[in-house]
């Protein structure tokens, strides 16, 4: 079957009133809990599962899906007014969205932001149509030792996320990797810093150490401030709602590179959208001819993680439909949704059952449409929130983060881990130590030794392995190049320093 | 004279009141139930619900489920067994968290702390082969595993997981050495031997049975005691000679010193639930091998597992 012919059965069940209907519904519950910190995707997937048993399996596995990648668009908008991350990915966009908030620029960046979800999504939902069982063919040849070795490279490029003393960043990086050893050991099962608590055997909990490092940190920096509302009512027109023409030109490019990457982890079921979205900021950033912009409210450093982490969850769809093999938790629901209702993802899935596939393909599509058409009113509505004066708005943003910490794993437990994260990223903020790469570590960390010790079992401790496969090789290529490129200026800077004996305090350029 | 028996009659009529009283509020149950799920929501959350949803209707109670994930379901199972005693507090879970768990670390209870309600079910749990291995049977294996010692590998959900324990179990049975691969989590396992990674994957069946179908892995083994019914076409251990039969149960457990009566209703309307179509049919769409088992059956059972499963834990040295 050609893919014409696949885009017409697609349209011609995804615009039935029945899928369209399922579909808006979907993808506005999803931008509902995705708007709220901490209540995400999976938490709404697992309470409308049960409903969708009554329904059509196609109308089911539609708003579902809808639910998934609709709560994606919602996660940035917390990271940008409060820079309170939903989830994970949304914390890369709080670096330059929160920034661009405070200098009064909170509209263009929502804007931009729904903007190159669209394009992210669309982007991964036409590699879906496209290419979906080569690329899920793929993503079986990526195997311990290349994610090892991507994930190397990651980490190498995080120096760029940190901005001010490169010290500091590897100080925090560091921190990260430390923190992410908490918990159960993978292959010894042996618990690791647990201090006999039984809530540590799975490690922190990532999104409660996300809210503490961000949001309960930032409350706790401003609630001395006597400023009263995060920006100036009277600054809100329309016009400082819409990009600029300049906004548009410096937004686009990176947007494309964001697509590509997080198509790319995507597909990869072991990888997930916060690497991606790590990953595309830290190239934005390595590329840039004015890296010392981010940070600072790059309009670049929100368009390329948006678009990563958007079409990184398009794309998860890939190894889902096609070899039955869920990225996460919440695909993982979405395939038992699809069992329950008697369809098993396979490889034969196209041909088998055109209709579905193709309906459920072109019906993401649709939801991502209707996705944005919902987000750029609300916009302005968005906005306001900011004119409440922060003194009752703090109260506000502490219940939600504290319910959508609780909800995760109904457990008060890691309520706790929000607030000592957020008290420790209060010092991070007064000592200048940068949060997103201790996030990054952390997320890194854990991954990296589990991969890295599985590629030994599988080679039976052969390290040759992580060089020999041409994959996993050219990765550590690159990540030995991105190490010398950032350790030249450094090396440099310290040269002319010692020549110039005793000048001023020169900061390196990284 | 007369006052006094006024009063006695008084007191005798207010103590029969109350004892009514407690009568009624001894009906069982008289209030929502509370079944704890220990996962994140998926599959188990789900089954527990669509069972939970039968068994409301023959308690006439509602039945609130709720998930509470963490520590491989020891955080949910601790909840459980440090509740009160009262019958309105109940788990739905692996047996792991009964029989595994407590042997490898100070949970904050013990095997003693939960009364064993009744088996839900029996897995099944499977064993397949990655596609391309020199063997394409259970026989084939274990002949190839006993010439090739340690060069076979298995992956399953994690180190210490009941999967992994049940691996060693059957590798130990059939006289084999197999060499252990664990992942986080049965998704990845399956990845890697789709990949070709790792040559044996230990999984449920609903995780492995699609892979099958689709040519993309070989079912060799169920590990229950008898073929079960989704899956009949599956050897037994004990079909190829190898004297293992190690079901993965999943039951329910309310906090030890409940009162027999209502776990007697619990378990009752268990039975009932589970024979229905509803359930019956749902069984064979999720491919979960629905088996009662009553009370004193499940705990005799839970014993036995429990003694196996700390001698193979101290075995590998993941005892505490």
């Amino acid at each position: 079957m050609n893919l014409l012919e696949g885009l017409a059965i697609g349209f011609s069940a995804a615009l039935s009133g029945e899928a369209l209907l399922f579909c808006f519904v979907g993808v506005s519950i999803g931008m509902f809990v995705g708007v709220l910190p901490g209540i995400g995707a999976l938490a709404a997937v697992s309470m409308i599962l049960p409903v969708t048993f009554h329904l059509e399996p196609m109308s089911a596995i539609i708003m579902l899906a809808g639910i998934f990648y609709g709560s994606q668009y919602g996660g940035s908008i917390a990271s940008i007014l409060l820079n309170l991350p939903g989830t994970a990915p949304n914390a890369v966009t709080c670096l330059d969205g929160y920034p661009m908030t405070r200098q009064g620029r909170a509209g263009v960046a929502l804007f931009i932001t729904t903007i190159t979800s669209f394009v992210g999504s669309t982007l991964a939902i036409l590699l879906l149509m496209g290419f979906a069982p080569v690329l899920g063919q793929f993503a079986l040849r990526f195997s311990s030792a290349e994610y090892f070795s991507m994930m190397l490279l990651g980490l190498v490029a995080a120096s760029a996320l940190s901005i001010g003393s490169p010290l500091k960043g590897l100080v925090a990086v560091v921190a990260g990797l430390v923190l992410g050893l908490v918990g159960m050991d993978v292959n010894s099962g042996q618990d690791r810093f647990t201090f006999g608590i039984v809530e540590l055997f799975d490690g922190l909990n990532l999104i409660a150490v996300a809210m503490g490092l961000f949001g309960v940190a930032e409350i706790l920096a401003n609630i001395g401030n006597r400023r009263t509302t995060v920006i100036d009512p009277r600054s809100i027109t329309i016009k400082s709602l819409i990009p600029t023409r300049q906004d548009m030109r410096l937004a686009w490019k990176p947007a494309l590179r964001g697509s590509a990457i997080g198509s790319f982890v995507g597909i990869l079921p072991g990888a997930g959208p916060s690497i991606a979205a790590f990953m595309s900021y830290a190239l934005e950033k390595k590329i840039s001819r004015t890296p010392a912009r981010f940070g600072r409210g790059a309009v670049e450093g929100i368009s390329a993680p948006e678009a990563a982490n958007n079409a990184s969850v398009q794309a998860a769809f890939i190894p889902t439909l096609t070899l039955g093999i869920p990225g996460d938790a919440t695909m993982a629901i979405l395939l038992a949704a699809m069992m329950i209702h008697g369809i098993l993802p396979q490889p034969e899935f196209f041909s088998t059952q055109p209709q579905l596939f193709w309906g459920l393909v072109v019906s993401f599509w649709i939801g991502n449409l209707i996705l944005l058409i919902l987000n750029i009113p609300l916009i302005g509505l968005w906005v306001r929130i900011l004119t409440i004066p922060y003194h009752y708005l703090f109260i506000g943003i502490l219940f939600f983060i504290c319910v959508g910490v609780y909800s995760v794993n109904n457990n008060p437990f890691d309520v706790l881990i929000v607030i000592i994260f957020g008290v420790i990223g209060y010092f991070m903020l007064i000592y200048q130590y940068p949060a997103a790469p201790l996030l990054m570590g952390f997320i890194l960390g854990p991954m990296m030794e589990e991969h890295f010790r599985r590629a030994l079992l599988f080679s039976r401790g052969d390290l040759a392995t992580f060089v020999e496969r041409p994959i996993s090789g050219a990765f550590l290529a690159a990540a030995l190049l991105v190490l010398v490129a950032s350790l030249v200026p450094i090396a440099r800077a310290a040269l002319r320093r010692r020549a110039e004996a005793g000048g001023m305090d020169a900061r390196s350029p990284e | 004279m007369n006052s006094i028996l006024k009063v006695a009659l008084a007191a005798a009529a207010v103590t029969g009141i109350a004892a009514g009283t407690a009568v009624a509020q001894d009906h069982y149950p008289s209030r929502p139930i509370t079944f704890i799920v220990p996962y994140s929501p998926g599959a188990t959350d789900t089954l527990a619900r669509t069972v939970a949803e039968v068994m409301s209707e023959e308690l006439g109670v509602p039945i609130v489920v709720e998930s509470k994930p963490g520590a491989g379901g020891t955080v949910g199972a601790r909840e459980v067994a440090t509740s009160d005693p009262d019958g309105y507090t109940a788990l739905f879970a692996f047996a792991s968290v009964h029989t595994v768990g407590p042997h490898q670390r100070d949970l904050g209870y013990d095997f003693d702390d939960l009364q064993p309600v009744a088996r839900v079910a029996t897995g099944p749990n499977l064993l397949a082969a990655r596609v391309g291995t020199p063997f394409a049977t259970l026989d084939e294996l274990i002949a190839y595993a006993q010439e090739n010692p340690g060069v076979v590998s298995f992956g399953t959900a994690g180190t210490g997981g009941l999967s992994h324990l049940h691996g060693e179990a059957f590798s130990r049975a059939a006289g084999i050495e197999l060499f252990h691969i664990p992942f986080q989590g049965v998704t990845p396992a399956i990845a890697a031997a789709l990949a070709g990674d790792i040559d044996l994957v230990i999984g449920m069946a609903s995780s492995i049975l699609p892979q099958d179908e689709a040519g993309k892995l070989v079912a060799l083994a169920q590990f229950g005691e008898e073929r079960a019914s989704v899956v009949p076409q599956l050897p037994t251990f004990r079909d190829a000679g190898v004297d293992a039969s190690l079901p993965t149960l999943i039951g329910m457990w309310v906090p030890a010193g409940t009162p027999e009566d209502a776990v007697e209703k619990l378990s009752g309307a268990l039975k009932a639930a589970l024979e229905t179509d509803q359930i019956r049919d749902y069984g064979n769409t999720v491919l979960v091998e629905f088996s009662y088992a009553d009370t004193g059956a499940f705990a005799g059972q839970l014993a036995t597992d429990n003694e196996s499963n700390r001698a193979i834990l101290e075995e590998l040295g993941l005892a505490q």
